[in-house]
């Protein structure tokens, strides 16, 4: 699952050697904006909605992946 | 280069008569908006204007009429049609922005009185218990399992329509009346509600128009509840007749704008960034990186020779990219002027202004035909400017009544007449404002959003390793005003007694992501530094900022 995650930063924001603990906005350095396009990517990728409000919690690419085992979000 | 003559106008006194003045406009398209999937929807203004004198009736009904009613939803029509609806029966909406965390949520709309609270289905589970028992009536729009929906409350029957928009005609506002209260960052650590009136908002909506004609098609990335948003971004558009084209969802606003293919769009300077960054990737994907790289290094010295004009190829680059665009009007914080200078070579003329909520917002703006680069323009009719010792001072019709219930902080923003803007600025000889810094302590990211420091001091202060802590913006990119919300902090000796540096900091670092945790992302500190001492203060024992 992290490879894929990784494939979708990576085809939005050029960002390459991603791990568990990147850090979207220290390492990656993310704007509002990449981290909306983001989220946009994940739910066309995932066929889901993502509430902005939820987005605030996460930070790390470790809690992107805790966050869609939560809601049940899987690659099928 | 001097000011020409102003665009025609309507000259509404209050937005009863603006409402009206919709009418005619007919089956022409008011707001279009795109779902998920990128289908298209749209609104008339008949529709617009039936759904507002419905929802007046309702207010009237329900013995709300010229009641406080909070709005607190996404961008989408339902906003319009509910801020119409309000303010054109006499009633002051209260603009609060959803992505607010709840307790501010309902701090702000009970605060302000608010009898009647119009939610998102995201924002009303959340919140409506709270404001209930706070006495204010709960209504949600856009699904969900809500018990009064927007639908319901408004009962529209197609066959009062016409009997609604006449009891509307016949009692329109006071143009002195309070007709919005919006939400400003102050220097304290909560936002301060605005009182702006319903001339106000009118007027300067149709300054707007005067100063810059809006095309047929303008899209807004704005957020409506920020009276940038509103004023400028969706009420000036609709008075000249318009087709408005909104975000639905923030998420697919680089999508949405394309799709709507407009004319002028209306921005913050991170979205104008957005579009640059995409037509010079695009290219530079392609493989014209050296090509595109000596065409705007000529550019840049045929303009030093102010012989500047968009290049063809660029200009066809732009066209594949994102159509029709030829304005940005740009606002809300300092735009990087490289950014704005090569945006032309595309064929983007970029018109920067400079507005505050207290000013409902637009205070300049450049024009079409008038315009000085990085400046933030010519003055908007009904405005007057001095300055005091550089500060920006304002006075005109356009301005603020004052703070809901806090006459004092309305004492101190005023010098008379004079509304004390705490920005710095000078004019040139033309007449173009431009802007210089900020006097207030306010962090300004790129996107327009502001933080008080003081908010972000006063989650940490109970902090105990913490003896004085002041927030402060730290540069984090490439132009000065690319900012990120930064502390410092003077650990308190006693408990930090026998701790290393780092052992302090890590664990000053829990406690910030646990307060990161219940903030918005833009509100998050990112950098921790720590003070070997303590911060030098004033007389009266405030920290030097």
């Amino acid at each position: 699952m992290l490879e894929l995650v990784s494939n979708i930063i990576y085809s939005i924001t050029g960002k390459k050697d991603i791990t568990l603990d990147t850090d979207l906005v220290k390492d990656l350095e993310l704007t509002s904006f990449d981290i909306m396009n983001l989220i946009c990517a994940f739910e066309e990728r995932f066929d889901t909605t993502i509430p902005t409000r939820d987005v605030w919690n996460i930070h790390y690419v470790s809690d992107i992946l805790e966050y869609m085992r939560k809601r049940g979000i899987t690659d099928s | 280069m001097k000011n020409k003559a102003y665009y025609e106008t309507p000259d509404y006194q209050e937005l009863g008569s603006a409402l009206q003045g919709l009418v005619p406009m007919g089956d022409a398209p008011a707001v279009t908006w795109y779902d998920r999937a990128g289908k298209e929807s749209s609104k008339t203004y008949a529709e617009l204007v039936r759904d507002a004198a419905a929802f007046a009736a309702a207010l009237a009904r329900n013995g709300l009429a010229g009641s406080h009613a909070a709005i607190a939803l996404d961008n989408t029509y339902e906003w319009l049609w509910v801020f119409f609806g309000i303010t054109a029966a006499g009633g002051v909406a209260v603009l609060v922005d959803v992505e607010q965390p709840e307790d501010i949520l309902v701090s702000m709309i009970a605060g302000a009185d608010a009898k009647l609270a119009v939610l998102s289905a995201t924002v009303a589970p959340l919140v409506r218990d709270r404001l209930v028992r706070e006495g204010v009536r709960v209504v949600t729009a856009g699904g969900g399992n809500e018990r009064e929906t927007l639908e319901s409350f408004t009962a529209r029957n197609p066959e009062r329509d016409e009997e609604n928009l006449k009891a509307l005609a016949a009692k329109l506002p006071s143009p002195e009346d309070v007709a919005v209260i919006a939400f400003t960052s102050g220097t304290s650590s909560q936002p301060k509600p605005v009182m702006l009136t319903q001339k106000g908002i009118a007027r300067n909506a149709c300054g707007s128009i005067s100063m810059v004609k809006p095309t047929p098609r303008v899209f807004t990335s704005l957020p409506l509840y920020h009276t940038y948003g509103l004023t400028c971004g969706a009420l000036c558009i609709l008075f000249a007749g318009s087709e408005l084209g909104i975000c639905g969802d923030i998420k697919r606003m680089s999508r949405d704008f394309v799709l709507f293919d407009a004319e002028i769009l209306m921005a913050v300077p991170l979205v104008v960034e957005m579009i640059y960054r995409r037509l010079t990737h695009g290219m530079e994907a392609k493989g014209y990186k050296r090509v595109l790289d000596g065409s705007l290094a000529r550019y840049n010295i045929l303009k030093a020779f102010g012989l500047a004009r968009p290049m063809k190829w660029l200009v066809k680059a732009k066209q594949k990219g994102v159509g029709k665009l030829a304005t940005i009007v740009c606002g809300g914080a300092h735009l990087a002027h490289s950014v704005a200078d090569n945006m032309y070579a595309f064929g983007i003329l970029v018109l920067e202004g400079y507005g505050i909520t207290e000013c409902s917002p637009l205070v300049s703006v450049n024009r079409l035909c008038c315009r000085e680069p990085h400046s933030a323009g010519l003055l908007l009719p009904g405005y007057e400017l001095k300055f005091d010792n550089e500060e920006i001072l304002l006075r005109g019709e356009m301005l603020m009544k004052g703070y809901y219930k806090d006459s004092e902080a309305t004492a101190e923003a005023f010098d008379g007449d004079w509304f004390k803007t705490g920005d710095m600025g000078y004019m040139s000889p033309g007449g173009f404002l431009y802007i210089t810094g900020r006097k207030k302590n306010l962090i300004v990211l790129k996107n327009g959003k502001k933080i008080a420091p003081e908010e972000i001091e006063s989650y940490l202060a109970d902090v105990p390793l913490i003896r004085e802590v002041i927030a402060h913006g730290a540069p984090s990119g490439e132009s000065t005003d690319d900012v990120r919300v930064a502390v410092t902090i003077y650990p308190d000796p006693d408990a930090t007694q026998g701790m290393s540096s780092y052992e302090v900091l890590e664990r000053l670092q829990r406690y910030v992501d646990e307060i990161n945790a219940k903030l918005p992302t833009y509100k998050q500190i990112q950098m921790v530094n720590l003070s070997s001492g303590e911060f030098e203060k004033t007389s009266s024992r405030k920290i030097k900022r």
